[in-house]
Parts: C-alpha cells; structure tokens; sequence
C-alpha cells in the first residue's frame, strides 16, 4: 500500500498517514493481522520525526483501527461488528461535510448518487 | 614516456566510462529521461526523442574532443607540465560530460512545463509500507568483522614489531588509510540500509523487488570492495616489509586492485540499471513519483523536507548527499576541495621541478637544499667521502622520483639503501657514509658539485 504525502498541505502529516491508513484497511489494501512499519522505520522513509507517526499510529490505535505494541509492533486490527457500527465523531464530521455540500447548492439526491458511487468504488479497490 | 604511457592507461577508461553512464542517462529508467520525470505516454514523443538524439550528439563531440589531449604530454619534456595536462584534463572530462546533461535536462524540464505533462505524484513524498520493511540480512556484519580485523592486523603487527625510523610515522599513516576503507565499506553498507524504498507500481510485490534489487547490489559491491581491500592491505604489509613482495610484483596488485574496484562499481551500476530499465519498460509503471523539484540540474539534490543527507539516485545504484542539510554542505565542501586540490598538486609538482637543488658547506656541516632544507649532516659524522661520475642504477623506495631530481628514500647498486638529494642530469655526485647511514648528493650543477667537493675533501683530511 502507497502513502502519498503532501508537505505543502494544510492537513498535518500525522493526519495524512491516519487518513491513508484507514483509506488502505477500507479498500483491504491493509489486511486485518498484517503488520504496520514500526515508528522508526516508517519515520525514517518518510523523513519526519518519530513523533509524528507515533502520533498517528496512537489515533489509529485509539480508534481501534490497529493494535499496537513495545514486542509486536504496529498490527491492523480484526474489527469486530460493533467497532465498526457508526460513531459519535464520524455522524459529526458526517453532519458538517453534509452541510458543506449543501451550502454548495448540491441537492439531496445528487448527493446520494455520489456517496453510492464512492462507496461502490471503496469496495471495489477491496476486491 | 614510461611515466606517460602509465598515466595514459590509467587515465583513458575514465573518458569511456563516464561517456557510457552519461550515454546510458537518455535512456528511460523508471520513467527518468536526463534526469526529467515523464508520463509513460509522452517516453515516444518525438520532441523528447529529438532531445535525446541531440543529447548524445552533443556528448559525443565532447568525448572526441577531449580524447586527443591525453597524447600532448607525450610531445612535452617536462614531467610537471605533463602532469597538470593530465590531472586538468581528468577534471575538464567531469565537468564537461556534465555539461551537456545539465543543458538538455533543463530544455526537457521547459518543455514538460510547457506542455503541462503531469504525473502522479508531484511534490508528494511517496511510500511503500511494504518496501518499507525490506530488511537486510545482519549476518553480514561477521563478514566485515572478520575483513576488518585482517586489515587492521597489520597495522598492529607493524607497531609493536616493525623498526621506528623516520619513515614508520608515514607506513603507519597509509596502514591506518588503507585498513580504514575497509571499515567505511561496512559504514556505507550499514547506512545504505536504511534508504528509501523504491516506488514504481501500486503493487507492493514489484516495490519490496526493485528495492530488494538496489540494496543487493549495495550490499555485493560493499562487500567485494571491502575484500579487495583486505587482500590489498596484506600484499602492502609485506611490500613495506622488507619488500617481500618485489616492487613489480607490487604495481602489478596495485593496477589490478584498482581495475577490480572499477570493474565491481560499474558492474553493480550496470546491472542495477538493466533491471530498472527492464522493469520499468517491460511492465510499465502505474505510479510515478516526480520530485524533479528537488533535483537540481537532474543531478544535484536539495531538499530542505528531507532530514537524509545521503540519499539514492534516482536511476542506478550510485547515492548523492542532499545538499539541503548542514552535513551534506560539509561533504559536498569536502568534495569540492578535494577536486580543487588537484590543480593545486600540480602548483606543488612545477615547484618540486624547477626549484634547483643546492649543496653548499657552512658552519661545518653539508646541508642539501630543495624547496626546503632537506639534510644537514655535521662534517663530523662523515666517516668516508666519496666522489663520483656517473650515478648506479638507482629505484625509487620512498619520495620524488624525476628527470631531474631524485629525493628520498632510494636503492642505489652497490650502497642499498640511501638518502638521496640530486639532480640525475648532472656528472658529479658526492656519497657521504656516516656511521647510521649513507647519503647521495649534488647540486645543481657539476661545477658545484665539485667545489662542494674540493671543500669537503679539505676538511674531512
């Protein structure tokens, strides 16, 4: 699995490497069990400080997306049905990226056929 | 002309290799094209064909030119305007085959601009989490332990048992040299390991392969240097000692020492550029990643994001140092000192040349001039004086060895070891036997010579 790094982002590179994660574990380019490049190595290749993958692989970890520890190192998580129900947080940054889209002038059922059609395609990168 | 000939068979593979890895740079290698990141669809366009054409045009009509010079020196009596020509000419060949690459990398980079040939990545720092894990095997470091040791061995075993006279400062220094390259193969091994992956494809397989590829040859080659040089510090050890390798014997795994370090460079470069070219062309790459942006000229790497000081080239299996970070400026400063140093060798070599010997007595004692004051021999300590005509055969141990000047350590038929301080063109020659040593004057003329003689004769009576 690729992750491409944007320095000139506003998006903080920590957050870029949760985000691709997910995005990787979603579309099962990330297999439950696989294991995760530890800290250092990760650092190293990607040229940033230790803390800032340390920093992302503690949301990933906190998130339930991987397991993560001193002995095994880094390992993507089996996620039971319950984990991956909706959360509190997701319905939110749902909700403002719903409203978002609104304020563009996108109307419900063209937003609908979108979300089907990114939906369709996160699956189909798992097949 | 023997000097020439040698200087011309070490200096001539230098045009064709460099020729051949500058040549080799127009052709597509993971999507690279002089240093230009290009989309697989524009590799055929006929306006980068026609760059590349005029490219290795233009290269070829340097390497002409250039070749020729390497025969003037032979038409030129002195050894140090000899020697400058050869040692200008070694870095006229760098910068020149350079040239003509920095030129088209930036007519193709204009027109990529221009016609707004993007690729995947751009300005994006891209990894592979597979590749990312390739680790090298460590059982290696025993090979380097035990290669290290055998190279240091001798510099041990000259220390404690090896005569302290005024030459063993200068042995211990080239033993201490010699053992240390050794020791830096495994250095640069070691911190190779850590470089980046590659990325060319969205599969990981064929990422972890052309990563595993490049690091194989890093690892090959480091190793087979370090043991080259191992094998060359032993057969040094035993030159040095007592010359129990005769001085032929001794040139000879000195030329092959070097051709073998060259051979296994441009070996492990080869391959690793056959099997890039041959991946990236025989299944084309999906991904692109084009930090063109952070090589400068397609050669020079600055990136101020990357904490690496050394990093990968992008094609091959050579590293460069990023000059963004404060120790690849400190290296990259070495290195342009180093290659400055070589015209100043000349300036030193003109002065050895054309500086007169002097011999001259006063304050009852013979002292010998050149450049600096060589010898200074009290009258007292000469045991025996003797006067001649012709100089014996004569080989070099240790200094300066020229048409007009020997000085150093030399074997002289018929008195073995001995310091030397004279000009070989002139007829006189003064031998001065003391009881620790022998030595061979003369000044820069005969006529000198022989007043020093008269002098000497007088005193010494």
């Amino acid at each position: 699995m690729l992750l491409a790094l944007d320095f000139s982002s506003d998006v903080p590179i920590y957050l870029q490497i949760r985000n691709q994660i997910v995005l990787g574990i979603s579309q099962k380019k990330l297999l439950p069990g696989e294991r995760l490049p530890t800290i250092r190595c990760l650092a190293n290749e990607i040229g940033v400080n230790t803390m800032t993958v340390n920093k992302a692989y503690q949301v990933l970890k906190q998130e339930g997306y991987i397991t993560a520890d001193r002995r095994s190192g880094a390992i993507v998580k089996a996620r039971e049905s319950e984990t991956l129900g909706w959360r509190d947080k997701q319905v939110e940054d749902l909700r403002l990226v719903i409203s978002e889209i609104k304020l563009c002038g996108i109307e419900k059922e063209e937003l609908l056929k979108k979300c089907d059609l990114l939906y369709e395609e996160v699956s189909r990168h798992g097949c | 002309m023997v000097v020439n000939i040698i200087m011309v068979v070490s200096m001539l593979p230098i045009l064709p290799i460099i020729y051949y890895l500058m040549i080799n740079e127009a052709e597509p290698k993971k999507n690279i094209v002089l240093g230009v990141t290009l989309p697989v669809e524009q590799l055929d366009n006929p306006l980068v064909l026609q760059m590349i054409a005029r490219y290795k045009k233009e290269l070829r009509i340097w390497s002409l030119c250039l070749l020729p010079v390497l025969a003037v020196p032979f038409f030129i009596k002195s050894f140090a305007i000899g020697f400058s020509i050869y040692m200008i000419w070694i870095l006229v060949v760098v910068i020149l085959c350079f040239y003509p690459f920095a030129k088209y990398n930036q007519k193709l980079s204009k027109i990529k601009k221009e016609r707004e040939w993007s690729t995947s990545y751009a300005n994006t720092v891209v990894v592979d989490m597979k590749a990312v894990m390739v680790r090298q095997s460590k059982s290696l470091t025993i090979c380097y332990l035990i290669l290290n040791v055998i190279s240091f061995a001798p510099l041990g075993y000259a220390f404690f048992y090896w005569e302290k006279d005024e030459y063993f400062s200068g042995k211990v220094m080239l033993f201490v040299i010699m053992a240390s390259i050794t020791l830096l193969c495994f250095l640069i091994d070691l911190l190779l390991r850590r470089q980046k992956g590659e990325v060319i494809s969205e599969d990981s397989i064929r990422n972890t392969t052309m990563t595993r590829i490049r690091r194989k040859a890093w690892k090959d080659c480091f190793l087979s240097m370090a043991a080259c040089n191992t094998v060359y510090v032993v057969i040094t050890y035993f030159y040095l000692d007592n010359k129990k390798v005769s001085t032929m014997s001794f040139m000879i795994a000195t030329m092959v020492y070097s051709a073998v370090l060259v051979f296994i460079s441009l070996f492990s470069e080869v391959k690793v550029r056959k099997l890039q070219r041959k991946y990236s062309l025989d299944q084309p790459m999906d991904v692109i990643v084009d930090d063109d942006i952070n090589w400068i000229y397609g050669q020079f790497y600055y990136n101020p994001r990357d904490k690496h000081t050394l990093v990968a080239k992008r094609v091959g299996m050579g590293t460069t140092c990023n000059l963004a970070t404060k120790a690849g400026k400190i290296l990259s400063g070495v290195v342009i000192i180093a290659l400055l140093s070589i015209p100043l060798s000349c300036v030193w070599i003109f002065f050895e040349e054309f500086t007169p010997i002097s011999l001259q007595v006063s304050n009852q004692e013979v002292v010998a001039t050149h450049l600096k004051e060589e010898y200074r021999i009290p009258l007292n300590d000469i045991t025996e004086l003797e006067y001649l005509t012709t100089l014996p055969r004569t080989s070099k141990n240790i200094g300066t060895g020229m048409d007009n000047l020997y000085k150093g350590d030399f074997s002289v038929k018929g008195y073995g070891s001995c310091e030397v301080c004279l000009n070989p063109e002139t007829e006189a020659f003064l031998v001065l036997h003391t009881e620790e040593e022998t030595y061979i004057f003369s000044d820069e003329t005969t006529e000198k010579t022989i007043e020093v003689y008269k002098e000497l004769k007088e005193v010494i009576k």
